[in-house]
């Protein structure tokens, strides 16, 4: 072991030592992989919930409500959070070989990824950029009347659907939003040169949510876009 | 550890989800065949959370403990599904074949 947790050494952490068990994995990373696994059994019993509440329903879709959430634009956020886990490993990458501009370039384009895709959200619920997507309204017909103007909006509480997408779609958006910060904070202590001279396991602990916010935005678009739906609805 | 693995496996994955992607929006508008198009759906965003996990976790050179550790629980959420989907057949409120 080239250099280890040495209460004798001031120096950086830059590797730790092997655990017959854990291997090379620090305490910091075990722990992140432990709340990331209590994180993924709250995903599982909001989507067993949905899947329950779906498989129950004589007409899942109510009366009024879009028949569809707009596949191709929810596609497009899917391939946003693709692009920003290949630039969280890129940074952690660059931070392995030392190169702190490198890895702070691309820690701030995986936080901006992850700022487009909440942008891409506040469209689909509210029309929040209406001016250049259209839909003015988004799903939730904010600002509409819907049953005045005909339109067909999902609205919070109406129906089990409309529900169990806002919250399903909403715990995950809380989940980027609170990802972002955190690869902000992780950007900013970078460019002080904090994970210098291979102390880059807080990038790598931080990857590890954000990778985990991709993998559960897989399932969510999966199971809440693109599962169709029985003939009538 | 993340420093076993190269760049141009990384852009690898990047294209096996970006194409895996592109797959699941195509068959998800194929009309009818709803069980064949579920079933592949879901094969498709387990192989996707396969790759991130395995690839970009990189979960597939850690110890054999932490990868039991990680992945075993998720039998269980699954063996609810499974348990919900066998319950609703049986009940008749979902057809297996349509």
């Amino acid at each position: 072991m080239s250099a280890h947790a040495d209460h004798h050494h001031h120096g950086p952490i830059t590797d730790w030592p092997l655990d017959p068990e854990m291997g090379k994995a620090s305490p910091g990373k075990i722990a992140m992989w432990f709340f990331l696994l209590s994180d993924a059994m709250s995903f599982g019993g909001l989507l067993l919930g949905y899947a329950i509440l779906r498989g129950r329903a004589d007409q899942w879709v109510a009366p009024g409500e879009p028949l569809e959430f707009g596949i191709n634009f929810t596609g497009g956020l899917t391939f946003l959070l693709i692009c920003s886990s290949v630039t969280m490993v890129l940074a952690v990458a660059n931070a392995q070989e030392n190169n702190r501009k490198g890895a702070l370039k691309f820690l701030l384009l995986t936080a901006l990824g992850g700022v487009l895709f909440l942008c891409g959200q506040m469209q689909e619920y509210f029309g929040a950029f209406s001016f250049i997507f259209g839909h003015p309204g988004g799903l939730s017909g904010y600002g509409q009347d819907c049953a005045a103007a005909g339109a067909h909006c999902l609205t919070f509480g109406a129906s089990p659907r409309a529900t169990t997408f806002y919250v399903i779609t909403g715990f995950h958006g809380l989940h980027v939003f609170s990802g972002t910060i955190y690869l902000l904070l992780t950007a900013l202590a970078t460019a002080r040169g904090k994970y210098d001279n291979g102390n880059y396991s807080p990038i790598e602990i931080c990857g590890l949510f954000w990778h985990f916010v991709d993998l559960v935005w897989i399932l969510v678009f999966t199971f809440v876009y693109l599962i169709p739906l029985p003939e009538g609805g | 550890m993340a420093g076993t693995h190269s760049r141009k496996q990384y852009w690898v994955v990047f294209a096996v989800l970006a194409v895996l992607t592109v797959l699941e929006i195509a068959i998800a508008v194929i009309p009818g065949m709803r069980t064949f198009v579920i079933i592949g759906l879901i094969g498709l965003a387990l192989a996707k959370a396969g790759c991130v996990l395995l690839w970009y976790m990189h979960l597939i050179t850690e110890s054999k403990i932490l990868k039991q550790s990680v992945i075993i629980p998720f039998f269980f959420p699954t063996l609810y599904a499974v348990v919900l989907v066998t319950e609703a057949v049986a009940r008749g409120r979902v057809a297996l074949f349509d």
